[in-house]
């Protein structure tokens, strides 16, 4: 019988606080100091508790599948019609993904529409005849209900409950994070915010702001409706004017509410594990409390019917995941496989990065 | 030490009451460590709460929170709910329904709490209308905190006592209906929490968010340590601290508190702590220390001597700062006679670290008045 067993190295905690947002002080400098735990048997993900989920996954691990490049997974898929179509989160994916199916099959992939604003693809992969994921319905959640986040094996990758009943989410706001003033007939930074998106992509007092993702600036107002358009994660690339010399920089966008104690809230989020680039913006989600890594979403959760009632779409902080829930996304999904969403010539503006790995 | 005197000394260990065999309990090392509550001003918004006038009394029915479980398969459930492996998917069905009518049943219980700049969560535990919550929410006695209840309904409540060693805090709703009847979970028995058993961690993450109900999170009951904290697998972050901790039977067993670097240490207050020290807490006492928050001096006493005579000072320590020298016998500390060192470090262990206090000490012949700064143990 294997104890949970606790090193002797010192645990950090954090004080659970919100102070306006989250503020709480890591302990000490020995807060980075490792607690190695074996699996306990007494966890919640423990084996002889997601065992238990074999058969609410049995179908639907067939309809997941895993997505690759350079030999790393970069997300999970789910499989929406029998003649190879996989959807799966957008923003994960690089340029070219290959397809592994639950039999252990690789097959090559095609992008084929894109909903930037549920962060979904659609991919036609290299096979036919597959099985297709059974909806369920999301409406008749509630709060407790347990979810299985498939995975191409018997067993679950994850397990949790539904945290909060599917809701409508505020719409995100991306920020750079600087201050701009009219510089002839270009926008010139004059302020630049500490820990912000601009201070990261190395932007100055002085710099001035010649175009945003290929769209040329010409003054304060035309930066600030570009950058409002665009997500919190989004990865941009300007191109800026210092001392006569002109730059390109990449930038990945911050979010406008969570700015000014940056470091406090990246901390006690780093005490969970990585979270997905993408992780607002949704228009609407099922808050669920499965630890996820950003590579596990993509793919099926299901009831424990082992009906779909989501598709994981982010690991959005240390206590909560995102899944879209089948109501809202089923019309969504039509419209894609019915060509309403093609995929843009520049895809650039999609791509954004995971933290922490 | 001084600091000891305000330890908890709870009951002991719960005996062997579940229906498998006890294991033994890990003990975490906790390094009582710098992490006082940062209280960081910001330049942007508060999250928004919603300002919604308080709902008049509907009725005086107060909602039964004891959850039994269904009569048929109950034995079954319970040794489920108390960590036996669900063997099957009936099994979890079963435990599926359980989780959702409890939660059903203690969601209207659990507020989002707003002192100061501060955001945190509590629950009501009565129909009166007291709230616990964390110390280092509710901060000090004498606070205006506003209360969120489940239903976006805002209620202004005053802060009561603070116990900072173990993080326990209480509020109370000011009675703005005569008679209005607060829907309340009951106070459960930390002493009968077992490794192993399953329960819900309730409370707002990241704050308050207007059409986003208390956010529950499973979990399992991972240690109990020293009956100063309970420390489980339902994942906690900024805004949950002061939150229930529920049992399988729907009574709160703890109160969120802090997290560890691991997905599996989220630590909460054992509710006996709030009924043990409950005296204190409702008539507004405000004691103890947050862990790695202790006040400092830097001198050494006899602890039997009958008086406060200095035997050392450490160097690099506030007593040194303030010139305080070996000899020197302390009369008076911040206006209080001292009779004896204990009994100068038992005021020092009232103070905070940053307090500004005097001293009146005789040196030689001479009375001398000495200001210092209370200090922050180094561990």
């Amino acid at each position: 019988m294997l104890q949970r067993k606790t090193s002797l190295y010192a645990i950090a905690v954090c004080c659970l606080l919100s102070s306006n947002l989250q503020a709480a002080e890591p302990t000490s400098s020995n807060w980075l100091a490792r607690i190695r735990l074996l699996p306990g048997e007494n966890e919640r993900s423990h084996r002889t508790i997601t065992a238990a989920f074999r058969d609410a996954v049995d179908h639907a691990k067939a309809c997941t599948v895993s997505l690759y490049a350079d030999g790393a997974q970069v997300a999970l898929g789910t499989i929406i019609h029998a003649d190879g179509y996989v959807v799966t989160k957008a923003s994960e994916l690089p340029e070219t993904v290959t397809c592994q199916l639950s039999g252990g099959q690789e097959v090559s992939t095609k992008l084929v529409a894109l909903h930037p604003e549920y962060d979904l693809a659609l991919l036609k992969i290299n096979a036919t005849g597959l099985p297709a994921v059974q909806w369920g319905d999301s409406n008749k959640l509630h709060a407790g209900s347990w979810l299985a986040t498939t995975s191409l094996t018997d067993e679950p990758t994850a397990i949790g409950i539904v945290s909060s009943p599917a809701r409508p989410l505020p719409k995100p706001q991306a920020m750079l994070g600087v201050g701009l003033e009219q510089f002839g007939d270009l926008p010139r930074v004059n302020r630049v915010i500490d820990g912000s998106a601009a201070a990261t992509a190395g932007l100055q007092i002085g710099d001035v702001i010649a175009s945003v993702n290929g769209k040329a600036m010409d003054k304060p107002q035309t930066v600030s409706a570009t950058i409002g358009s665009l997500l919190p994660g989004e990865r941009i690339s300007l191109v800026i004017k210092r001392r006569g010399r002109s730059l390109s920089l990449p930038a990945v966008l911050g979010d406008a509410t969570r700015i000014g104690n940056l470091e406090q809230v990246e901390l006690m989020e780093s005490l969970g594990g990585p979270l997905s680039g993408r992780r607002t913006g949704f228009p609407f989600v099922l808050e669920h409390d499965t630890v996820l890594r950003p590579k596990d979403c993509g793919g099926p959760l299901v009831d424990l019917d082992g009906n779909a009632v989501g598709i994981n779409i982010a690991r959005v902080s240390r206590v909560s995941s995102y899944a879209l829930p089948s109501s809202a996304i089923k019309p969504i999904l039509a419209d894609m496989l019915a060509g309403k969403f093609p995929v843009p010539t520049d895809r650039l503006a999609l791509e954004t990065v995971s933290t922490g790995e | 030490m001084a600091l000891l005197q305000n330890m908890y000394d709870g009951p002991p260990r719960p005996s062997n009451a579940s229906r498998r065999p006890r294991r033994a309990v890990v003990r975490e090392v906790l390094t009582p460590s710098g992490r006082g509550v940062v209280r960081v001003a910001l330049c942007v918004a508060y999250l928004v709460l919603a300002t919604v006038s308080v709902s008049p009394a509907e009725e005086s029915r107060v909602p039964e929170l004891r959850i039994e479980p269904p009569r048929q398969e109950a034995t079954q459930l319970a040794a489920l709910l108390q960590g036996e492996p669900p063997q099957s998917l009936a099994d979890l069905k079963a435990m599926e329904t359980h989780f959702q009518s409890l939660i059903e049943q203690v969601l209207p219980t659990t507020v989002a709490v707003q002192v100061g700049p501060a955001q945190g969560s509590g629950v009501i535990i009565n129909p009166e209308g007291y709230v616990l919550t964390a110390a280092h929410v509710s901060g000090e006695p004498g606070r205006t905190a506003w209360l969120v209840l489940h239903d976006g309904t805002r209620v202004s409540g005053t802060t009561l006592g603070v116990y900072r060693t173990l993080d326990a805090g209480l509020i109370k709703i000011n009675q703005t209906d005569a008679g209005r009847v607060w829907p309340y979970a009951q106070m459960g028995e930390s002493k009968d929490v077992a490794t192993g058993q399953w329960c819900l961690a309730a409370g707002h993450p990241g704050g308050f968010q207007p059409n986003r109900p208390p956010v529950m999170r499973l979990g399992r009951v991972l240690s109990l340590n020293d009956n100063s904290t309970i420390t489980t697998d339902c994942t906690l972050i900024g805004g949950d601290s002061g939150g229930p901790l529920f049992g399988m039977d729907g009574s709160v067993i703890g109160v969120n508190s802090r997290i560890g670097n691991s997905l599996t240490i989220n630590l909460h207050v054992p509710v006996n702590t709030f009924r043990d020290q409950w005296d204190r807490l409702a008539r507004s006492d405000s004691w103890g220390h947050t862990p790695g928050r202790e006040p400092f001096l830097g001198v050494q006493g006899a602890p039997d001597s009958n008086d406060a005579t200095i035997h050392r000072v450490f160097p690099g320590t506030p007593a040194a700062d303030a010139g305080l020298k070996p000899g020197d016998l302390v009369l008076r500390f911040a206006g209080r006679r001292v009779t004896d060192f204990p009994t100068l470090q038992s005021f020092v262990s009232d103070e905070e670290p940053g307090n500004r206090v005097t001293l009146v000490i005789r040196r030689d012949d001479r009375t001398l008045e000495i200001q210092l700064v209370i200090g922050l143990r180094n561990n």
